[in-house]
């Protein structure tokens, strides 16, 4: 006997669009204006919501499922990880700083685009858009657990890092990816959208990325590595989301266009700016080096987005205005930012130390244009004097740039002994910054600026001491309650890495895995 | 250009003179001596001479560039935001007219830096 059997399983195009558009409805109740209050006042159109397409086609129901075997590999992982004491597997202690950075400024990030996307995912008008939002949300979140649940085995071990949620909110160098997070959290949802998905997420994240788990993998660090990988396939997601995102913007209204443009030449820069912490691990940070800032600068920045740039180019975007600056700064970044900390050395909750022979013969071999001229003599000047017992530990609070909130360390493009620096004056008052570029971004928007909490200035405002300190005592140290505000162990979170508890436990609990 | 709201988008700026208890924040920054990493932002009373600020603050900040202990800071020439500025440091900040956030740079002809190439 026939029968008329439906189809059993329904074809991946069919179940994208019934567990995307069909989901969505008309409002009836409320205007659609009402419901989605968002969406128009960044002067961005979109004239068909439809036109938005994810090119994994990914829905709810088999996104669970990939996350879900990818989450049972990941914690076998971490849990074998944690039984076989692998923190004694990683080339030297002094990695730990680059673990260290990565959770106090990068994981905290994570939190902030998992606010961003819940948030574009519930204003968005279009339905598959809002999907793609809300499971990049949910990605972020877990990509958040996963860290912590990694890292927290280090906690178990080492100094530093204890007080990730409470050193966040108030630690000054904390305050580069936490103003860089708020801003783009404090944006419409469409500059949000392009400040993460495209400028961070497409551009710049490889940048991130890629040095960060290739690092861990060279340097022993299984942990890191696995939940690298575990990321890994979320990320190219989230790429692909990047780059359609723009190219729907972009094909909807030739009047998006310049919106656009403004909006990837402010996060190119505010991006660049906060991954000069990442060149600094590459350089510095990792015993054992996978490649220089300078190369994967010009591997991931400069052929990648190069090329990405190309393509744009036929929707009428240009390379954003920083990047011939930020180019140029490959060459530079990476030791200024290690020589700030390492003199700022006593109030970092993770080690600095004077890179060793061999480690500056390598960077002069990956720099041939500036290390030896620009930056070895600093550094071996420095060495020698701690080698003499006068290691500089600077106690002067540094000047910061109004907008990136990094101390103002960079040099003119082109004039690497000239610190460069900027003024602006805004209604009566004065506003500092770093570069042409974040003076800029200050400039198109400085209502919102003027709002900054830059942690130097808060600390001579008086509001960065616990509550019980005492200003007027005549013992007042105010460093120091500032780092105990911070919550520092002092003494073990900071300072150099040589005699540091981190190191001296490092060798003896390896020791002991050889011998009695 | 402003910010982009749906309502007024208005704040009071966060680090106005008011919230400092008395003092102006003042930047210095010791031109081609990058071996100093960072130019330093301090919290002063507008009473104080340059010279008080200096002695107090700055020269000890810096005095582990083996320039430091050379610098004459009566030939010392000034830039007061890209300027040039000519102040007599004996008298206050306030009558040299160094303002809240005002940036300096103090140049120290024949003091070249590290391997005299401004480090």
């Amino acid at each position: 006997m026939d029968m008329n059997v439906s189809k059993k399983k329904l074809g991946i195009k069919e179940r994208y669009a019934h567990m995307t558009r069909g989901l969505g409805w008309e409002p009836t109740y409320q205007p659609a204006e009402a419901v989605f209050p968002y969406d128009k006042y960044e002067g961005i159109k979109i004239h068909d919501w439809d036109k938005w397409v994810d090119p994994f086609r990914l829905t709810m129901d088999a996104y669970w499922k990939y996350q879900g075997e990818k989450d049972r590999k990941l914690y076998a992982v971490i849990e074998a990880f944690a039984q076989n004491n692998g923190h004694l597997n990683i080339t030297d202690a002094r990695y730990l700083s680059a673990i260290k950075l990565f959770w106090q400024g990068v994981s905290p990030l994570e939190n902030y685009v998992v606010q961003g996307f819940a948030r574009a995912g519930r204003h968005f008008r279009g339905e598959a858009s809002r999907i793609a939002c809300q499971m990049q949300a949910v990605d972020e979140l877990r990509h958040y657990q996963t860290q912590t649940h990694s890292i927290s085995n280090y906690n178990k071990y080492y100094n530093g890092f204890h007080s990730q949620r409470h050193m966040w909110d108030r630690v000054w160098y904390l305050s580069v990816p936490k103003s860089f997070g708020e801003d783009a959290l404090s944006a419409g949802p469409f500059e949000f959208l392009i400040a993460i998905s495209f400028s961070f997420e497409y551009v710049l994240t490889n940048l991130l990325f890629v040095p960060f788990m290739s690092g861990a993998a060279y340097n022993g660090d299984m942990s890191t590595v696995t939940f690298g990988f575990s990321a890994q396939s979320d990320e190219s997601r989230h790429m692909t989301l990047g780059i359609e995102a723009i190219k729907f913007l972009l094909e909807q209204d030739p009047a998006n266009v310049p919106i656009v443009q403004g909006w990837i030449d402010k996060w190119f820069w505010r991006g660049s700016k906060v991954l000069a912490l990442v060149g600094m691990m590459m350089d510095y940070m990792l015993p054992k080096r996978v490649m220089s800032w300078k190369e994967a600068w010009e591997i991931y920045a400069e052929e990648n987005g190069g090329a990405l740039f190309r393509d744009l180019a036929r929707y009428g975007i240009r390379p954003p205005k920083g990047w011939a600056d930020a180019c140029e700064a490959k060459n530079h970044i990476s030791h200024q930012i290690w020589l700030l900390f390492y003199e700022y050395g006593g109030a970092t909750a993770f080690h600095t130390w004077s890179p060793t022979n061999e480690e500056l013969d390598w960077l002069s071999a990956k720099y041939p244009d500036s290390f030896d001229k620009y930056y070895r003599p600093r550094l071996e000047f420095l060495r020698d004097k701690h080698a003499r017992g006068g290691r500089v530990y600077q106690t002067t609070l540094p000047a910061l740039c109004t907008t990136c909130q990094i101390p103002l360390c960079f040099t003119e493009p082109g004039d690497p002994t000239k610190i460069s620096h900027r003024e602006t004056v805004h209604e009566g008052e004065k506003y500092v910054f770093c570069s042409g570029h974040c003076q800029e971004i200050f400039s198109n928007e400085p209502e919102k600026f003027v709002q900054s909490w830059l942690p130097v200035n808060q600390i001579y405002q008086g509001n960065c001491f616990n509550p019980d300190v005492d200003p007027t005592a005549p013992d007042f140290d105010p460093l120091k309650a500032v780092l105990e505000y911070f919550h520092y162990n002092l003494g073990r979170d900071n300072g150099d890495f040589e005699g540091s508890e981190d190191q001296q436990n490092f060798a003896k609990w390896r020791g002991q895995a050889g011998h009695n | 250009m402003s910010v982009n709201a749906l309502g007024p988008y208005e704040f009071a700026p966060r680090d106005a003179v008011k919230n400092f208890h008395g003092n102006i924040l003042v930047n210095f920054c010791w031109d081609r001596h990058v071996l100093v990493a960072a130019p330093f932002a301090v919290a002063l009373p507008p009473g104080m001479t340059l010279r008080q600020a200096i002695t107090t603050f700055i020269a000890p900040s810096i005095a582990f560039h083996p320039d430091a202990a050379k610098i004459d800071w009566n030939t010392v020439t000034w830039e007061k935001d890209h300027l040039p500025w000519q102040p007599d440091i004996d008298k206050s900040l306030a009558e040299n007219k160094v303002g809240h956030k005002d940036y300096l740079v103090f140049i120290t002809p024949g003091l070249n830096g590290l391997n005299s190439i401004g480090l």
